[in-house]
């Protein structure tokens, strides 16, 4: 039945230094996770998705990009859908 | 009643995207603590009738072969209520139909450390 | 006339993913149809799952306006047991993961295949 969702999150995580995705719903419930994301964080990743969207009402909603020093996420509403992608930084960049 | 325990209750209100009031009850659904953004309890989600109901239904749900109940979620389609299981209390978070769920349940886990308190309460009334 | 093995395989396309049994029953509990892996639990749940939803359905009747009961969510430590209506009936999820979008996404699917067969028989 969510064979689709499973081959859009394995494709997702095919890309380079991807370690972990997440999708959730606008109720911050997650449909599914790869990797390091838990499904517990579609909570907290939906209401920053939701934070963020306020600061430009009317423009579409923004892609927000958490960087730490070895890991970044990436997360991004599209309708009621929500997704965040967890990337290792590629040591290029260092 | 501590300023603590109210301060982290008020501070998840504030936090959590559509929700309104939450409640501390004993397991007859009779309230300890109940807070709400605008000092307004919808009739839905917050009578003690409501919060009791949900003593009876995580005992049974106990019973289903996946181990202990942590939570009830309901989702109406007006309002969205999640009760949890932490006997002897349960806490009764009330919201929109478009409540932030998964966020609010994050918090499930923090909830207990500020619960003590209330528990000595009811221990030392039930003697 | 409802097809029972039509309707069991519609039921068993949830069972992936974490689902390990789709349960139909009556308001009573009273099991209707089932997929699924464990048969002997299937009774159990249902009786409950209808217990727990009919107390909670009766307070959305009980205010001022109407407003009714759409889901509901069993979550304990081993599983989540999710529940909804359709036609008269109930329709339950028995499942282990913890993806609540994933569950509410596949019920409310089933939900909209089987509503209008289950309607034109109840």
């Amino acid at each position: 039945m969510e064979s689709k969702l499973d081959n859009v999150l394995d494709s997702m995580m095919q890309t380079e230094n991807t370690i972990g995705v997440l999708i959730a719903d606008n109720q911050g419930l997650s449909y599914g996770t790869r990797g390091v994301a838990n499904s517990q964080a579609g909570g907290l990743i939906t209401a920053i998705a939701d934070q963020a969207a306020k600061i430009h009402p009317n423009l579409d909603a923004p892609v927000i990009i958490l960087e730490t020093e070895n890991t970044s996420v990436t997360i991004s509403k599209y309708g009621f859908h929500t997704g965040a992608i967890y990337k290792r930084k590629s040591q290029s960049k260092k | 009643m501590s300023d603590e325990v109210k301060r982290f209750f008020t501070s998840i209100l504030n936090k959590v995207n559509g929700l309104n009031c939450v409640l501390i009850s004993d397991r007859d659904g009779v309230p300890l603590l109940k807070l709400s953004k605008d000092n307004k309890f919808p009739e839905l989600g917050t009578k003690q009738s409501f919060l009791s109901t949900f003593s009876i239904a995580t005992v049974q749900s106990s019973k289903m072969m996946l181990g202990k109940n942590k939570q009830i979620i309901l989702c109406y389609k007006s309002s969205t209520i999640v009760q949890l299981n932490k006997a002897p209390l349960i806490i009764t978070f009330v919201g929109t139909e478009s409540t932030n769920i998964g966020h609010l349940l994050t918090y499930a886990n923090e909830v207990d450390k500020y619960l003590e308190e209330y528990k000595i309460v009811l221990e030392q009334n039930l003697i | 006339m409802l097809k029972p093995k039509v309707l069991t395989n519609v039921l068993s396309q949830a069972n992936t993913g974490g689902v390990e049994n789709t349960l139909l029953l009556n308001s009573d509990g009273t099991l209707l149809a089932f997929s699924g892996f464990h048969n002997r639990d299937a009774r159990i749940t249902s009786a409950i799952a209808s217990n727990v939803w009919c107390a909670y359905e009766k307070h959305g009747h009980n205010s001022f306006r109407e407003d009714p009961l759409n889901y509901l969510i069993i979550n304990c430590e081993g599983g989540n047991v999710i529940v909804t209506q359709v036609a008269n009936l109930l329709l339950c999820l028995y499942a282990t993961t913890n993806d609540f979008g994933l569950l509410k996404a596949k019920i409310a699917k089933l939900k909209e295949t089987l509503e209008q067969p289950l309607m034109s028989i109840s």
